[in-house]
């Protein structure tokens, strides 16, 4: 007998491992590793113009290290010293190459490669803990540079996967299918508890300044020189939406300012330094600039695209119409709309603008100033025809008509594709090629008034967008880069700023109808880019698509990334009505009850399982009947047994019906077959006998008791 | 219809071994579970009797081998011979080739022609000389056993009681019954035996019984069985996984005997005496030492939890 | 003053978890805690809110407030899955001092649960380190845990601590189990001439060299031969007779088996008692191999003399429980 337990022990020795030998063995060959290679890699190739290139590298040699040890073409992973060389040099690379980038694109990267060399040498449990919460951090960040409907569902599935990697360390082996049942349970139960926090959780104002992230700037460039190529219309990127509380102004109304740009230097137009000089002033002691509204007035939410710059769009005058957008946008003398914090992620804001109040704006000093001030030197030509003009014309009004009259009349044609103008580009323009697009046209026209006398100066801004309109929705507007205009802005005594678009004169099209229609002789609209949906707008079925995924984008971005305080609030209004400390006190207990309930109604049937099913259960009552009548099944007894054995001890009104009941019991847990006899209709009616005899025993034993 | 013949064939066998109806019901099942029987009892206690009866009234071609110590394997399982006229080896099967063989007192072989009964058994087929040949089927052997504490015995190992899959004891008959023997015997009337089923229904009952329904919670009720003798001290030699097999495969048996195409605990409770209490005793020549180690085994074990 | 604590916990422990055979794991007995890669993670979720509002993040805040979510399913699931674990304790094989015992743990053994258990279960004993475990969707039961038996005599097996970290090793459920099941540790055999005496000595008598047996004196006189016993030793068979197809016969000799012997306790020499205990295990062991028979006299304890498996348990446990010094201290 020793000698058999021996023997039977002697081989079970082997078998428990001891726990050096379990992290090797979960070293080799655990899913889990593979699948956090993979988010890793996944990740670093979807964000592959953040991360630095040489950790790009890295990460892909870590990755290929990994899959070498899991598939056992490799059998031994780099050893510690080598590691801390590399993650030494890789410290020293790094503080080189990332510290110009700044503190968010710096950690992003940190974290990239602190994963690729954790994953390099993963060893112990702490290890891949770590790992794992890093990898997870690294996602959530990764939302900082994409908020995108498609890389949110991509980053959400690395996540997925992440977690995947946790239940596959601790269950080694269990089958993927079961593994990837048990962990979509588990998720899709905590999906409505996080949903719930996040709606119901307040949303905080920044706690902080948040480090500003130096990644390249998009959009509109805060200076045109318009002898350069023209880049901006060339792409079909949103720019921002815009969802108007009422009807949304017509095509030929659709001016957003975005940049004032005061300051020409013969070639090129960009905001003026004083201009910046007097802001940071003005912010520092908190003297905002005010224009005077009256009139009627459109509301308006801006989305706006990320862009890394502080400027924001508006249609003239607008105002920040919720608290929070006045506490985060700053209004410039010049009309501009100034965000505190750039444009790192989708920005939401509120707007209401008096469209009818331009005019009267005061002009001060300083924008006279600045208006009229003019490069010393080029462009001789234009001086001349300018001098000449204006003493023909002095009345404004007659000056400014006749300067438009020459767009009009000259052979002036629109083009995306101009020659490039490098010397004197306004006399080259107006009398040479008289072929461009807006900036081309505002900067002439612009710099005519200034040498005229007439305070005058470019709004860089976007002008149209495709309205989308739904039956029962707000109608929005989609805004893309290839809207980018550019505009004067000319100061008239009798009518104050007064906007001068000369591009209708040249192009009306360009402004009635966009720039699609526009550019469809020349068929230069996006030329850059072939396969942009938003050229294919004459195929229906792709311009339906093209609609449906702006759409799904849209409501994305207003409900999901646009969703704040604000929106909180109206919230919470629906569901409590008015906001009183007790009710959102009410409120919070009300969550909280709610969280409770849910994590109580996902396990329930596990507890439920535990019970005995109702088979089980209400034999059991019947035995515990009959025991308390004196009547104890010995633990070992069989029901067929039990049952004969109450035949042969109690009278028959007490022992038929627990006969009877002692068959459906037999017939449901011995007899029936199959899967599913749960649901099947002999399944309950056998359930209902076993209920009707039960009562008729209590009945016939409490019958008998008194008796 | 199968039933009532096999009830036909129990009612048959109990005029000829008076009061002795659950032994032969559980004989009878183990056949039906395509099983070997052990019968171990005393001498005189009618073992012969049974199996012979059991052949005739099932109608299964029957054969006899006195195990003596000094029998060896070719004498059981048959022998090449050269044959004069034909030139060639010619084989003369034992008597071990026929459907039911009987092998009386089997502990007083020696152990190597045990072991060749034994292989025989397992296989159903014999290896001599090379050439392999299949026994007969239905193949059941019902080998009888003297008790230990009997001169010149060789006690069959462990690992081959295990082969049987129901080991009975037939006991002292009743009062009753002794009488009745005894007035049958002066009466001169000796019952005749006729086969109640023929070879070909018996196979056809075989079948039936295969389809017999195991419930998930009686296959829980021997998975408790099994495992409790495997965890409890009380038991030296815990239930193998052949025993578990076999537990349920004579439950069914048991249950369609008695008529039902579904298993019940009781029916588990019924058979596990034979079929465990062999496998679990540790050395099978203490009959009487200890107490029933399977009845111990039924009353740890509830059916219901 | 950790003394007095760990008693303190034991004592609770005893009240709230008391001994028994086997245990359903419950509310009673299961423990929960946030492991350290939980409270890791945690942090996790702060950094993902501090970032997520600071840069007003919605995409952001919701990973973080999934991740929580998550976190606090996983107590339950953790729970649930942990909650499935029965444990009891089975036969404990025998052991020799200085030797390994090794607990069978039966593990989900008598339970048809439709839903399994998952994940790795962690096993050692309390207040050690946990350096043993088992894989609940791949082992088979028996699971062993070994623990070192350093002297012989009744044991009492330590609080066994099972813990697991499925699903997500957020949370720990562990739970402390006492088996109430005592361990016979057999002096550990000590290898020796035979020392056997004819006849039991009375009080004062000294053992008389010259009487003294050996397993070899018994080979001396062949007497007859007798069927081969399964487990005899082989070198007693008859091949000869086997040879010529008698079948396996084992020769018998005049010796001991009729000549009832006894070993006993000799305190006469100065030798240490356990070392003499441990030589007298290692005899009873020899003898019982050869299927000899043979008394054993203990003073405190006189065991009949006579073979086989019950005989030689009977001798084993004797010399186990003999009072160890201390005892007999307090004895007098």
């Amino acid at each position: 007998m020793s000698l058999w337990h021996k023997f039977i022990f002697k081989s079970k020795r082997n078998k428990v491992k001891q726990s050096a030998a379990r992290d090797r063995q979960h070293q080799a060959n655990n899913p889990a590793f593979i699948i956090c290679s993979l988010v890793l890699i996944i990740f670093d190739l979807s964000l592959l113009d953040t991360v630095l290139g040489w950790i790009s590298l890295l990460v892909a040699c870590s990755v290929t290290i990994r899959i070498a040890i899991y598939f056992a073409y490799q059998k031994h992973m780099p050893t510690l010293r080598t590691l801390n060389l590399l993650a030494l040099l890789s410290i020293i690379g790094l503080i080189y190459s990332a510290w110009p980038l700044g503190f968010l694109i710096g950690m992003v990267n940190l974290l990239v490669l602190a994963c690729a060399l954790k994953l390099m040498q993963v060893r112990s449990q702490r290890d891949f803990y770590q790992l794992v919460v890093s990898l997870l951090f690294l996602l959530g960040c990764g939302f900082i540079f994409q908020q995108s409907m498609a890389f949110t569902l991509l980053y959400s599935l690395l996540s997925l996967a992440v977690i995947l990697a946790l239940g596959f360390f601790h269950a080694p082996n269990l089958k993927v299918k079961q593994q990837l049942k048990q962990l979509t349970m588990l998720c899709l139960q905590a999906l409505p508890i996080g949903l719930l926090l996040f709606l119901l959780l307040p949303q905080l104002p920044p706690l902080w300044q948040t480090p500003k992230a130096k990644s390249s700037e998009t959009g509109l460039a805060d200076k045109i020189t318009p002898g350069d190529i023209a880049r901006l219309s060339q792409s079909s990127e949103l720019a921002f939406r815009a969802t108007f509380e009422g009807n949304a102004p017509t095509q030929q109304n659709r001016y957003w300012r975005a940049i004032v740009m005061e300051d020409f230097d013969g070639r090129s137009w960009q905001i003026h330094p004083l201009r910046k000089q007097n802001r940071r002033f003005q912010q520092l002691v908190q003297q905002e600039f005010s224009p005077i509204v009256a009139g009627p007035s459109i509301d308006y939410d801006v989305i706006a695209e990320p862009t890394q710059q502080h400027w924001l769009y508006a249609l003239d005058i607008a105002v920040p119409r919720t608290v929070k957008s006045q506490s985060e946008i700053w209004q410039s003398d010049e009309f501009q709309l100034i965000s505190h914090q750039p444009l790192v992620s989708q920005y939401q804001y509120a707007l209401r603008s008096y469209v009818q109040t331009m005019p009267r704006q005061p002009l001060s000093e300083l924008d006279r100033k600045l208006n009229l001030s003019l490069p010393t030197q080029g462009n001789p030509l234009t001086q001349k025809w300018v001098s000449t003009l204006r003493q023909q014309y002095p009345h404004e009004q007659a000056f400014i008509n006749v300067l438009l009259d020459y767009f009009k009349t000259e052979n002036f044609s629109y083009t995306l594709r101009p020659k490039p103008m490098f010397v004197d580009p306004v006399d080259t323009f107006l009398f040479e090629q008289q072929a461009g697009f807006c900036s081309h046209y505002a900067s002439a026209l612009a710099y005519s008034l200034r040498l005229g006398g007439i305070p005058a100066r470019i709004v860089a801004g976007y002008q149209g967008g495709e309205l989308m309109a739904k039956a029962r929705q707000q109608q929005y507007l989609s805004v893309y880069q290839y809207d980018a205009h550019a505009w004067v802005e000319a100061w008239l005594p009798d009518s104050g700023w007064t906007r001068l678009d000369p591009t209708t004169l040249v192009a009306p099209d360009r402004i009635n109808f966009g720039l699609r229609q526009a550019m469809q002789e020349e068929g230069s609209f996006l030329a850059d880019s072939p396969f942009a949906l938003a050229r294919l707008t004459n195929i229906a079925l792709f311009n339906n698509l093209r609609l449906l995924l702006a759409d799904m984008d849209y409501n994305w971005s207003r409900w999901v990334l646009g969703f704040d305080s604000q929106k909180q609030q109206d919230l919470f209004k629906a569901i409590v009505g008015k906001l009183t400390p007790q009710r959102l006190a009410m409120l919070g207990l009300a969550i909280v009850a709610v969280i409770g309930l849910l994590l109580t109604l996902f396990f329930m049937p596990h507890w439920y399982a535990n019970r005995l099913n109702p088979v089980q259960a209400l034999y059991q009552k019947a035995l515990t009947l009959l025991g308390k009548n004196g009547q104890i099944r010995a633990h070992w007894q069989g029901p067929l047994d039990f049952s004969l054995h109450i035949q042969q001890h109690l009278p028959e009104a007490i022992s038929q019906p627990f006969k009877r009941l002692t068959e459906s019991y037999l017939q449901l847990n011995y007899q029936t077959q199959g899967q599913d006899k749960h649901k099947s209709v002999s399944h309950k009616k056998s359930i209902n006998t076993m209920r009707r005899e039960l009562r008729l025993l209590k009945n016939q034993l409490s019958k008998h008791q008194f008796l | 219809m199968t039933q009532q013949l096999l009830n036909q064939a129990i009612h048959h066998c109990s005029r000829i071994l008076i009061g002795k109806q659950q032994q032969i019901k559980l004989a009878i099942t183990c056949l039906l579970a395509n099983g070997h029987l052990l019968i171990e009892d005393l001498p005189g206690m009618g073992k012969t009797t049974l199996s012979h009866t059991l052949a005739k009234v099932l109608g299964l071609q029957y054969s006899r081998i006195q195990f003596t110590s000094d029998l060896l394997p070719a004498d059981m399982l048959g022998i090449n011979i050269f044959d004069n006229q034909a030139q060639t080896f010619q084989f003369h099967p034992g008597p071990i080739f026929s459907q039911l063989v009987l092998a009386d007192e089997i502990n007083r072989a020696s152990p190597k022609t045990q072991s060749a009964l034994l292989e025989a058994m397992e296989e159903r087929q014999v290896s001599l000389d090379g050439v392999t040949r299949t026994l007969p089927s239905p193949f059941f052997v019902i080998g009888t056993q003297n008790p230990a504490h009997q001169a010149g015995t060789y006690p069959l190992p462990e690992s081959q009681l295990d082969r049987f899959l129901m080991r009975i004891q037939l006991g002292y008959p009743d009062r009753e019954a002794e009488k009745t023997m005894l007035l049958q015997q002066y009466n001169g009337e000796k019952p005749q035996v006729s086969e109640v089923m023929s070879y070909a229904q018996f196979t056809a009952a075989q079948q039936l019984t295969v389809g017999v329904h195991a419930s998930d919670e009686l296959l829980n009720y021997i998975i408790r069985l099994v495992t409790f003798s495997r965890e409890s001290q009380q038991f030296a030699n815990p239930l193998s996984p052949r025993a578990t097999k076999a537990l349920l495969s004579a439950a069914k048996c048991w249950a369609f005997i008695n008529n039902r195409d579904y298993v019940l605990p009781e029916d588990v409770q019924a058979i596990l005496p034979a079929v465990a209490e062999h496998r679990l005793r540790s050395n099978s020549s203490d009959i009487n030492a200890q107490g029933s180690l399977s009845q111990a085994l039924l009353e740890a074990v509830d059916p219901l939890a | 003053m950790n003394i007095i604590s760990q008693q303190r916990i034991n004592q609770w422990l005893d009240k709230r978890i008391p001994a028994a055979n086997a245990f359903q794991l419950d509310h009673r007995n299961i423990f929960i805690f946030p492991a350290k890669f939980g409270l890791l993670y945690l942090m996790l979720c702060l950094l993902l809110f501090l970032l997520g509002t600071n840069y007003q993040n919605n995409l952001m805040l919701l990973l973080c407030y999934f991740l929580l979510a998550l976190f606090l399913v996983n107590l339950l699931s953790a729970y649930v899955n942990f909650a499935r674990l029965s444990v009891s304790m089975g036969k404990i094989p025998e052991v020799y001092a200085s030797d390994d015992v090794y607990l069978p743990l039966w593990i989900n053994a008598d339970k048809s649960l439709k839903t399994p258990m998952h994940g790795i279960v962690n096993i050692g004993f309390m207040g050690q380190k946990v350096n043993q475990w088992f894989d609940c969707d791949a082992f088979s039961n028996p699971v062993s845990l070994s623990y070192p038996c350093q002297h012989r005599g009744w044991q009492q097996a330590e609080r066994i601590t099972f813990s697991c970290y499925y699903p997500l090793g957020l949370f720990k459920c562990w739970t402390h189990l006492a088996f109430n099941r005592k361990i016979l540790v057999f002096p550990k055999p000590l290898a020796c001439p035979l020392e056997l005496v004819p006849a039991p000595l009375s009080s004062e008598e000294t053992p008389r060299a010259s009487n003294n047996l050996s397993l070899n004196t018994n080979q001396d006189d062949f007497s007859h031969l007798k069927a081969y016993q399964i487990g005899e030793p082989l070198r007693h068979v008859a091949w000869k007779q086997v040879a010529k197809g008698r079948g396996m016969l084992s020769k018998e000799f005049n010796g001991s088996s009729h000549n009832v012997a006894w070993l006993t306790l000799n305190n006469s020499t100065a030798e240490h008692i356990e070392k003499t205990l441990s030589k007298l295990c290692f005899q009873v062991l020899e003898l019982s191999r050869a299927d000899q028979q043979f008394g054993l006299d203990l003073a405190y304890i006189r065991i009949a003399p006579a073979s086989g498996e019950n005989h030689r348990l009977a001798c084993l446990t004797a010399l186990a429980q003999y009072p160890t010094i201390a005892d007999k201290a307090g004895f007098n």
